[in-house]
């Protein structure tokens, strides 16, 4: 009888400490967040992002199996700022109880916040700010601090080892800012042209200097006489990189390069997946090929 | 057994709506206010519309659209539209999503039922101008199945990426007995389903069911059916093909003697399927065709054959569409009809391409 008491309280035991070991699952709306969590959370998470690297985050289809996958999620990061009002339809959509909603963009610096009112005749002026804040690495250090606090309510159990990890990544960051702006330093100044509003953080941590814009207004299409101005922005301000989303069309681009023989830089604001260094290796990237 | 269904759900509703109130207290909100409106020009040879060989320019329905959460367990939505025959309240529902247990939602007040793909969409997302005629023919409703009820649903718990939902709505029914005024609830049923075939390319496949009384003084049925499928497969960064198609079976009883309640049991079928590309960032084209019989005459074949072509300048805020229509009535003259929409959007609604 003790024998059977006994095998059954260490089967019991067992089974909770299993139970207890479950990774936290984390559903981030968009790779960028999911990396940073992923390196907060280590191998005590498992992290989806809902959009991929290359997609538009303005404009992501809310599908049901976005809704199941997060109904099985602790945690919901979204980008906030109004970049990603779908991540209120998926969240709501899930009828998940338990899921916290993090707005990963809670105490960031934010830039180009309109003043006064805002209406559409700015175009597609987001009234929060520019939401692509994790283009500015101290930024991704507060979504660090963001999913930090996320993981300690939802497991409190292993806070220190969420601590230590959120600590490292800091240090890292502020290690390889340091070590980015050395490398950029040489491009100090320089004068770039951006398809959509997306590098305005990247262009103000690294001091580059944005002197134009393929959209004459964010979201509007370019007209032919916006492009032949931007030809002579181009000419005037000797802009060699022009900073292209992939999921915008090509033809604008390649127009402007064959007139001016401006580089076009095909890149996407995000990183293109959720492991723990894609973020960091992301800056590393498009900073190799910028100053090559 | 419906109304005792339908006592059941509202009790349940109230109940946690109540507890919700009680335990939260949200603060004043604005709601988001969205405003659609749209232009339509036509010209056709249809000797029935009184406007054959004319090309005519009219204000189409004007959509007000109002939603806010209510608190961290309710949204409210209200939809008015603006007509020829004056203004009306289209939806005004509320939805609880969180509180209910996971996976469960409900729904309550007047909303485009949920039976197959179509219905539910308000016509200004669809990628043409005018819904297929099938589902005027096939569902009740004079202006689409739009009806005041409760719905429970059910997100199932399955594994990977099958989202797979559950709902019963009892409705009060008036759709299918429009000339009378005697209460007769009807049901509805859903069972739809979406798969990712990889990363990014949705299947969703579902099934409807519906019932209601079309004739209360002697309790006579309609009952419909539906099949739907639909995926959106990403060619590109900018461009994807939509593929969609639904199936229809309404089994009715019809009244052939009003003073002894003698009827006839009449079968009717019908779909439509369309392919919808976007082709490039703002534009998209495709065709849709359909056929099914008509409720004037079952033994009868109607076709459509349509073409329709769009474009979203900024954003959504504007779209301009193009449709070419060729109208088959089976022992009737061919019908063809140009149409051209612009549908223009203000607020945080947009006039969305589909």
């Amino acid at each position: 009888m003790k024998k059977i008491l006994f095998v059954m309280t260490s089967l019991i035991l067992t089974g909770l400490v299993t139970l207890n070991a479950a990774p936290v699952k984390i559903a981030a709306a968009i790779p960028v967040l999911g990396s940073i969590a992923s390196y907060v959370g280590g191998d005590k998470v498992e992290v989806f992002s809902i959009a991929r690297g290359n997609a538009n985050p303005h404009a992501v289809e809310v599908l049901p199996s976005y809704m199941i996958k997060v109904s099985r999620a602790a945690i919901y990061l979204k980008v906030g700022l109004y970049l990603d009002q779908w991540s209120d339809e998926i969240a709501d959509g899930s009828h998940n109880d338990h899921l916290l909603v993090v707005d990963c963009s809670n105490g960031v610096s934010v830039l180009e916040k309109p003043n006064g009112q805002v209406s559409a005749i700015m175009g597609d002026v987001h009234p929060g700010g520019n939401p692509h804040y994790w283009l500015d690495p101290e930024n991704g250090i507060v979504i660090a601090a963001n999913i930090l606090e996320a993981l300690k309510k939802v497991d409190a159990d292993n806070a220190p080892y969420y601590e230590r990890n959120y600590e490292a990544f800091r240090q890292e960051t502020e290690k390889r800012t340091v070590e980015w702006k050395t490398k950029m330093a040489k491009l100090a100044g320089k004068k770039i042209i951006g398809y959509h509003s997306s590098w305005v953080y990247f262009a103000n941590t690294f001091g580059l200097v944005i002197a134009g814009y393929v959209e004459p207004l964010p979201g509007i299409p370019p007209t032919g006489k916006h492009l032949a101005a931007l030809i002579d922005t181009i000419r005037k301000n000797n802009a060699t990189i022009l900073f292209q989303e992939p999921y915008f069309p090509d033809d604008a681009p390649q127009f402007l390069s064959r007139e001016t023989g401006i580089k076009v830089f095909k890149v996407s604001p995000s990183c293109s997946d959720v492991k723990a260094d894609s973020y960091l290796d992301y800056y590393d990237k498009v900073i190799d090929q910028i100053t090559k | 057994m419906i109304r005792r269904c339908a006592l059941f759900i509202f009790v349940l509703f109230f109940i946690s709506t109540l507890y919700a109130i009680t335990t939260v207290y949200a603060g004043p909100v604005n709601p988001n206010i969205s405003v659609i409106g749209q232009i339509i020009s036509k010209q056709t040879d249809d000797a029935a519309s009184g406007n054959a060989g004319r090309t005519s320019l009219d204000l189409g329905e004007t959509e007000i659209q109002c939603d806010a959460y209510l608190n961290p367990y309710a949204k409210g939505v209200f939809v008015f539209s603006i007509d020829e025959k004056g203004l009306s309240t289209e939806e005004a529902y509320m939805t609880i999503f969180k509180g209910l247990g996971d996976g469960l939602g409900m729904k309550a007040g007047k909303y485009r039922v949920g039976f197959g793909k179509i219905n539910p969409a308000h016509p200004h997302t669809l990628p043409f101008i005018e819904s297929p005629h099938v589902l005027a023919a096939m569902l009740p409703g004079d202006d689409g199945f739009n009806e005041t009820g409760a719905q429970l649903s059910y997100l199932l718990p399955f594994p990977g990426s099958w989202a797979s939902t559950l709902s019963a709505d009892v409705i009060n029914g008036s759709s299918f007995h429009p000339n009378e005024t005697k209460a007769a609830a009807g049901w509805v049923g859903r069972w739809s389903n979406s798969v990712l075939i990889n990363d990014i390319t949705p299947l969703e496949i579902g099934l409807s069911a519906t019932q209601g009384t079309n004739n209360v003084l002697w309790g006579t049925k309609t009952s419909v059916y539906g099949a739907d499928i639909k995926t959106k497969i990403p060619l590109s960064a900018v461009t994807k093909l939509t593929l969609q198609g639904e199936y229809f079976a309404n089994d009715s009883d019809i009244i052939v003697d009003s003073t002894t309640g003698n009827f006839n049991s009449a079968s009717r079928r019908g779909f439509y399927a369309f392919a919808d590309m976007q082709f490039w960032q703002r534009w998209n084209g495709g065709a849709l065709y359909e056929q099914y019989n008509p409720a004037e005459n079952k033994d009868l074949t109607n076709k459509s054959i349509k073409g329709f072509l769009g474009y979203a300048l900024l954003e959504e805020t504007t779209l301009f569409r193009l449709t070419y229509e060729e109208f088959i009535p089976e022992g009737s003259a061919v019908v063809h009809t140009w149409m051209f929409q612009v549908l223009f959007s203000m607020g945080p609604h947009k006039a969305h391409q589909y």
